[in-house]
């Protein structure tokens, strides 16, 4: 086993304290290029310097994977009580939607896709909620002219689009995804969602479905979607034959008509 | 606000579990931050991350730190670590995330705080030492020594499977 207390003789110049500093950027400019010079050189203390990096980035993936850990109940309780006041104009949790509107679910499904998710998302069906102004005008402009498959950069925010489908209303509809990355404190925060925009009698974008995926450290790649809860809203809109890119293109060029 | 603290609440479950060291306490140290944060909100020009971060320490430093209310959830953190775990989580990862936890169960209450003041909330030495009331170089060693001491925690946690 070794002993990186007994390694630190083998550099005896520069400290555990200094490699720590050295991994913050707490140095001064002069002693962060010393270390920076002795870790090209020096196998030994770059060896020591691997490891604690190796020890602290395992402790950064540990605690990131407590967003994956359920929540106590007094916490979720609360939460519940945030998401209430200042969403409930637009936002309606998961279960409550599904009871309203799809009779065919079992409270017991509605229950354990919120358990599992634990998010809440707009989701109007038959009347929905959101107006245009719930779509980034830059993404409305996205849904009018691009076909699916590409991605596209605003400021803070990537979006690629997905698919086109008609809903049961003949309605057309387009799905979308959006990332955004926000600083909170020390860490970039990404903030996933699965949005789904159709076209009104107007010939407006209107955000139909917004699914927030659970948040994750910048560090992280996504490769987990919600799924069954995305297949769930596909399927009470009765979204029936997805349009193939040629039929995405005739659209756009017909301008969605 | 409301949104702007749902979002804040992954980080700040780790901020506090950085603390406390068990999720147990973890989660009921960022009930209560949010529920002080509902009744006194943030005075103005004073961004709501940082004080939710404030009100978690001082939550931690005046009423958690002292109390050993849940002994038996710390003293036991196999229990702790695997009750909430889903049986299809992959295994590699509950092992590491058991590791970790250990390991930073075995600092002292001067360490896991510098630590979360420093790795999580982001404060510079200086602004991590004003906190704690003690010289930059405090918060230096501090750290120092949590690092090293997860190091080796962690090592030899992994020597004897290395071994097998």
């Amino acid at each position: 086993m070794k002993d990186i207390n007994n390694e630190t003789n083998e550099a005896p110049d520069i400290s555990d304290e200094s490699l720590s500093a050295f991994m913050d950027n707490e140095l001064p400019p002069a002693h962060m290029e010393h270390i920076m010079e002795q870790l090209a050189h020096d196998d030994a203390l770059a060896d020591r310097f691997d490891t604690l990096m190796l020890a602290e980035s395992q402790r950064k993936k540990a605690l990131n994977a407590i967003d994956e850990e359920p929540m106590s109940v007094g916490l979720q309780q609360l939460i519940k009580q945030l998401e209430t006041p200042t969403q409930s104009a637009k936002i309606i949790p998961f279960t409550q939607r599904l009871k309203m509107y799809t009779p065919r679910f079992t409270t017991a499904v509605a229950a354990s896709f919120a358990a599992l998710f634990g998010f809440v998302l707009s989701y109007g069906l038959q009347q929905p909620h959101v107006d245009s102004s719930g779509i980034n005008t830059q993404i409305v402009q996205q849904l009018e002219t691009t076909v699916s498959g590409k991605k596209y950069m605003f400021a803070n925010q990537a979006v690629i689009l997905r698919a086109s489908f008609k809903n049961n209303m003949g309605k057309i509809c387009r799905q979308y995804r959006t990332r955004e990355t926000t600083n909170i404190a020390a860490e970039k925060v990404v903030h996933v969602t699965d949005n789904i925009a159709c076209r009104n009698d107007m010939g407006h974008w209107q955000l139909n479905a917004k699914i927030p995926l659970p948040i994750m450290n910048e560090s992280e790649y996504q490769t987990a979607t919600n799924h069954s809860a995305l297949d769930a809203i596909l399927d009470q809109m009765g979204a029936g034959d997805f349009f193939t890119k040629a039929q995405e293109q005739l659209s756009v060029d017909n301008g969605w008509q | 606000m409301n949104n702007e603290l749902l979002k804040l609440i992954p980080i700040l479950r780790r901020y506090a579990y950085t603390f406390a060291g068990n999720l147990h306490d973890a989660d009921d140290l960022v009930q209560n931050t949010l529920e002080r944060v509902l009744k006194k909100p943030p005075p103005e020009g004073v961004e709501l991350a940082k004080w939710a971060f404030r009100i978690c320490r001082n939550l931690w430093i005046d009423e958690y730190r002292a109390a050993t209310t849940r002994q038996n959830a710390t003293e036991e953190p196999h229990l702790q670590a695997q009750a909430t775990t889903d049986g299809e989580r992959d295994v590699t990862h509950q092992i590491e995330f058991k590791q970790v936890y250990e390991a930073m169960q075995a600092l002292n209450d001067d360490q896991r705080t510098v630590m979360a003041l420093v790795t999580i909330e982001g404060m510079s030495y200086q602004e991590a030492a004003t906190v704690i009331d003690k010289p930059v170089g405090t918060v230096m060693s501090r750290l120092a020594r949590a690092r090293a001491a997860l190091t080796m925690h962690l090592q030899t946690m992994r020597t004897p499977m290395a071994s097998r």
